[in-house]
């Protein structure tokens, strides 16, 4: 932990210094290239941990590091100017309480026509707008993306299989349409990863001019453990399937950035427990450097009366400023208000009590203040 | 008081001279472009081009950027982190001034740069004159 973090520190440095930022070509045929986000959060409250996605620990009274703090590493070999493979991995805090370093993606990319790409390996779905660049804090506006909209989605472990694009011009900008199949895995806070099979999706893309407008939706078969069968009533259904539908576009243009997103998950079994909607709108305006948003984010349960709820409504709103204070790095305040309305959210890991049904994690009774900095840099 | 006006006018002329006076420049071979297409090319939007920067600290890639693309130098290198890292595409290849873009773009058909008007020579077509 303190070894990454010093690491990541000196990175900063270098990046901070360094007059450019290129790729680094290793020779004609590799390049490398690096991000990183070195980010402390804190809260004012000692209710739960603050944390992001499926994470175990965070932010109370006492400031975290491990929330935001991340370092990736990407080496891309081209062979021939149709032909190429990718390699990142990233070191972050996921779904224990320690950064661990796993390699995100390692594909090969064919380019068989103009306009047509072909993946195979491991790689991100894209379930969201900036699904692939979430955890470039360089690459976005906002210090971290709304965790309502973007810690909704369960299937954390990537895809493993193909992708297929093609990018066609469509009313003066270029459309891109994506099918994908394969396998995936959802690991839940402190579990074993469960099992994903049959992965399907589509998702489309319009780009055109500094606007973009994206739907797309991915339905997958978690293959259930038998620990959680053991609960179930005999007889139960269990072909379950697992369906996550977005929509979302944003705007940057004339120093105008808004970026908004609407999500949809829904289980064919089990909605009662997994069924959500959540969406964001984030606004901002560039002053050369400086650019100050204002972020506002809700998800709301299908259901909210359910004595299994395993995470709760959550509404948060959030004021910030990106300032491009270096030119391969940039320096980011956050100040967020989230109200959990007495439930637990989405956002906080708090201490379970037992219960009738098995431990149950206790609620955050009143709204949350945090505070963040974070310094997002690339190299 | 005098010099200090005179400097600020020289500066100022210099400053827009400089502006109306980039290049794109490609292959002796190549077709022209628009300036949509040349935005899209140093955008990472199309992949059928190569496109070739001049240095950071060359006050030419702001003005090119600003005048082409609309964009400053903070947007140009956000987007193309995302680019990168999300496997899309390469940043554009980095030269140390004209004379090397000249020779870049001079070698390869699908190589596009950008230059001062001045620099033009036989070697190189203009395929866009930014205004």
């Amino acid at each position: 932990m303190l070894k990454t973090l010093s690491c990541s520190a000196a990175l900063v440095a270098v990046s901070s210094m360094a007059p450019a930022w290129a790729a680094t070509s290793l020779g004609e045929h590799v390049t490398v290239s690096g991000f990183g986000t070195v980010g402390a959060v804190r809260t004012n409250s000692d209710e739960g941990d603050y944390v992001r996605e499926a994470q175990a620990v965070g932010a109370t009274t006492n400031a975290s590091l491990k929330v935001d703090s991340n370092l990736g590493l990407q080496v891309t070999a081209k062979a021939t100017p149709w032909l190429s493979a990718t390699v990142q991995s990233l070191t972050a805090q996921r779904t224990t309480d320690e950064l661990t370093s796993r390699i995100e993606w390692a594909f090969v990319k064919v380019l068989p026509a103009e306009g047509l790409s072909v993946r195979a390996g491991k790689f991100s779905l894209p379930n969201f707008l900036i699904s692939d660049s979430r955890r470039v804090g360089y690459a976005n506006t906002a210090l971290r993306p709304a965790n309502e909209v973007y810690g909704l989605d369960l299937l954390n472990g990537g895809l493993k299989g193909l992708d297929a694009s093609y990018q066609m011009p469509v009313a003066g900008g270029s459309l891109t349409l994506t099918a994908l199949g394969g396998t995936s895995a959802y690991t839940a806070t402190n579990a074993s990863p469960i099992d994903v099979q049959n992965v399907r999706g589509l998702n489309l893309v319009w780009d055109h001019d500094g606007y973009t407008a994206r739907i797309g939706q991915v339905t997958a078969k978690p293959q259930l453990p038998d620990s959680i069968l053991a609960l179930l009533p005999p007889g139960t259904n269990l072909d379950e399937t697992y369906k996550f539908t977005g929509a979302g576009f944003s705007v940057d243009r004339d120093n105008v950035v808004v970026q908004a997103e609407y999500v949809q998950r829904r289980s064919s079994q089990f909605d009662a427990i997994i069924g959500a909607d959540a969406w964001y709108l984030l606004a901002g305006y560039r002053f050369g450097n400086l650019l100050p948003y204002v972020q506002r984010a809700d998800v709301r349960p299908d259901r909210d009366d359910n004595a299994f709820v395993v995470f709760g409504p959550q509404t948060s709103t959030a004021l910030g400023l990106r300032w491009d204070a270096f030119s391969s790095a940039a320096i980011k305040f956050q100040a967020e208000r989230v109200d959990t309305h007495g439930t637990r959210g989405v956002s906080f890991v708090t201490p379970a009590v037992m219960t009738a049904f098995g431990p149950v994690a206790q609620p955050v009774t009143k709204p949350v203040t945090t505070l963040s900095v974070a310094v997002d840099f690339v190299f | 008081m005098k010099t200090s006006l005179f400097t600020l006018a020289a500066g100022l002329i210099a400053a827009f001279s400089a502006q109306a006076g980039i290049v794109v420049v490609g292959h002796p071979g190549a077709a022209p472009l628009t300036k949509e297409q040349v935005a899209d090319i140093f955008l990472g939007k199309v992949q059928s081009a190569a496109p070739v920067d001049q240095p950071e600290a060359a006050p030419i890639r702001a003005e090119f950027y600003k005048s082409a693309t609309g964009k400053e130098p903070s947007q140009v290198k956000a987007l193309w982190a995302r680019l990168t890292f999300t496997g899309k595409a390469q940043p554009p290849k980095e030269v140390a001034d004209a004379a090397a873009v000249k020779k870049a773009v001079a070698a390869d058909p699908k190589a596009v740069g950008y230059i001062d008007k001045a620099a033009v020579d036989d070697s190189v077509k203009v395929l866009l004159t930014l205004e």
